[in-house]
């Protein structure tokens, strides 16, 4: 289950060469997901990342202060870089930690471990947010697209007999396809959100294991 | 005949040198492979290719074969576990995820995520032999020691199916927590314990009565209770200690099976997800499904030694006899 899947439906490549039948079914699962939650990655959603779920280290989650020092703070920046290689990440930190008093190491590790947790679970934070934006206009447009269908099905009936309802019919049909087509299309690029989170958290993991390492208590 | 005494002496001295040395074989998930570890210089020393999605994985014909569920090619694979070969393709239902295999050595009873079926699959014949209907999305699966009792959990139903292997038909429910994941029966058969990804809790079922004697919760400080997501769970030959991977929360819960009382958490990689014991009970594997790796466990110090990296998103773990 661990891979990211964005639902059931969601996880079978819906092309928008599928039938319609299929679109109503992946619909209908898709809103019967809706009511239980807006998050849609199979991981079960984990709000904020603590500092001890990443390491046996003191607890910094209350610790402020970081923001102060500007040092401090750019290392930060550069360190939850996904784009900034580990191991470069890992040289800026020993260099910089080189650079500060012996005696205060440990202290100033932990400030850094507090800012870099903080950085990480704001950026975090956005990105569900958007992965939950994207999930509630999928259900909204769920909903668009099943009345659609319903009005389809009424217009077919009455196309038989009626000339209006004829012409009306094509570019109904049309217009269902292609919402269909465009909701496709989105729900396969859910389960791509949905490991941004959890790059974002390898990252937390690895910074954790390496300020860790460098600490002596 | 010196020479021949020699070479004897010489292969008896390397088999019994290589008595504790094991192989662990681990399913990466996202990468399509099977990564293979020696337990004795605990390193990757193959990755081999396999179906799509690979997550349950288990060893038949004792130890011979190696069963890996490729899910999303609704299939199980069989390879020789030993020269790592393929040797066949075993009908599996759709959306194979967890499955178990009966302790005489056959049959396979698979969960069908997708379908709310067990299948039940004879491994030599490569056939399906009935189908039995489950809760929504079937995942769990246990079996008890004398191959009686088969435990099954479906994630949406909240349930624990007891199903008679005899008859193949289910003969009691047991409601639990939230998403259970995972059913192991205690090595004397008395209990079931059933972990709850959602609900946070272990519940441990009679296994005669199916009454719950207890839940088993986690609280670990400084971990929010969403993070604390019980999955795999395995219990020490002796029957005296369980281990409960926690998922999110990074830890492994060492649990006094009698009490039912968590007497240490123990930290490895991140989402850890299932786990296995090597034969002679003193090491656990753990896959840990965000960090990419497999931690070790010294499971009489109960320290964690080591963590090895594998391919992407390993789920499963097994540890052959060899």
């Amino acid at each position: 289950m661990i891979f990211a899947r964005a639902s059931s439906a969601g996880r079978r490549p819906f092309r928008a060469a599928l039938s319609v039948s299929c679109a109503a079914m992946v619909l209908g699962t898709l809103s019967a997901r809706a009511q239980e939650t807006e998050w849609p990655c199979i991981q079960r959603k984990v709000v904020t990342l603590t500092a001890a779920q990443m390491w046996d280290g003191p607890d910094v989650d209350a610790l402020t202060g970081w923001q102060d020092d500007a040092e401090m703070g750019r290392l930060i920046k550069l360190l939850v870089s996904r784009a900034y290689p580990m191991e470069k990440a890992s040289e800026s930190l020993e260099r910089w930690l080189k650079a500060q008093p012996e005696p205060e190491r440990d202290e100033r590790l932990k400030l850094l471990f507090a800012g870099v947790l903080k950085t990480i679970n704001d950026e975090r934070a956005l990105i569900m947010a958007g992965i939950e934006r994207f999930q509630r206009r999928q259900r909204e447009l769920s909903a668009r697209i099943q009345e659609q269908g319903a009005a389809l099905g009424a217009l077919r009936e009455t196309s038989a007999s009626d000339e209006k309802a004829r012409a009306a019919l094509g570019a109904a049909e049309d217009r269902y396809k292609w919402d269909a087509r465009f909701f496709a299309e989105r729900q396969d690029a859910i389960p791509y959100a949905c490991e941004i989170p959890v790059q974002i958290e390898q990252r937390a993991f690895d910074l954790a294991r390496a300020i860790r390492g460098l600490m002596k208590d | 005949m010196r020479l021949k005494y020699l070479l004897s002496t010489g292969l008896l001295l390397l088999s019994v040198a290589g008595a504790d040395a094991y192989t662990v074989f681990v399913s990466n998930e996202k990468d399509n492979t099977v990564s293979v570890i020696d337990s004795e210089t605990l390193t990757v020393t193959q990755t081999i290719k396999v179906g799509q999605r690979p997550r349950g994985i288990a060893l038949a014909r004792n130890g011979a074969w190696l069963l890996v569920c490729a899910s999303d090619d609704n299939i199980v694979q069989v390879f020789d576990a030993k020269t790592l070969e393929f040797v066949k393709t075993l009908p599996s239902g759709p959306d194979p995820e967890l499955f178990v295999l009966h302790p005489k050595g056959n049959p396979l009873y698979i969960a069908n995520e997708d379908d709310n079926i067990v299948t039940v699959v004879d491994i030599e014949k490569g056939t399906v032999v009935t189908e039995i209907p489950v809760g929504v999305e079937p995942e769990g699966m246990g079996i008890s020691p004398d191959g009686s009792v088969l435990v099954n959990t479906s994630e949406t139903t909240n349930m624990a199916h007891f199903i008679d292997t005899a008859s193949n038909k289910t003969i009691d429910n047991v409601l639990v927590d939230a998403r259970p994941r995972y059913a192991e029966f205690t090595p004397d058969g008395a209990q079931v314990w059933v972990s709850s990804e959602i609900g946070g809790t272990v519940s441990v079922i009679d296994a005669k009565t199916r009454k719950v004697l207890g839940k088993v919760s986690f609280q670990i400080p400084g971990v929010n209770a969403d993070a604390i997501q019980p999955v795999g769970v395995r219990i020490a030959r002796d029957g005296k200690k369980a281990f409960v991977a926690l998922g999110p929360a990074n830890r492994v819960a060492v649990v006094d099976v009698a009490s039912r009382k968590v007497e240490r958490y123990l930290l490895v990689g991140q989402r850890v997800w299932q786990l296995d014991f090597t034969p002679d009970g003193k090491q656990l594997f753990t896959t840990n499904g965000t960090s990419n790796d497999v931690s070790i466990i010294d499971v009489e110090k109960l320290r964690v030694t080591k963590s090895v990296k594998v391919g992407r998103y390993p789920w499963g773990v097994v540890v052959a006899p060899f």
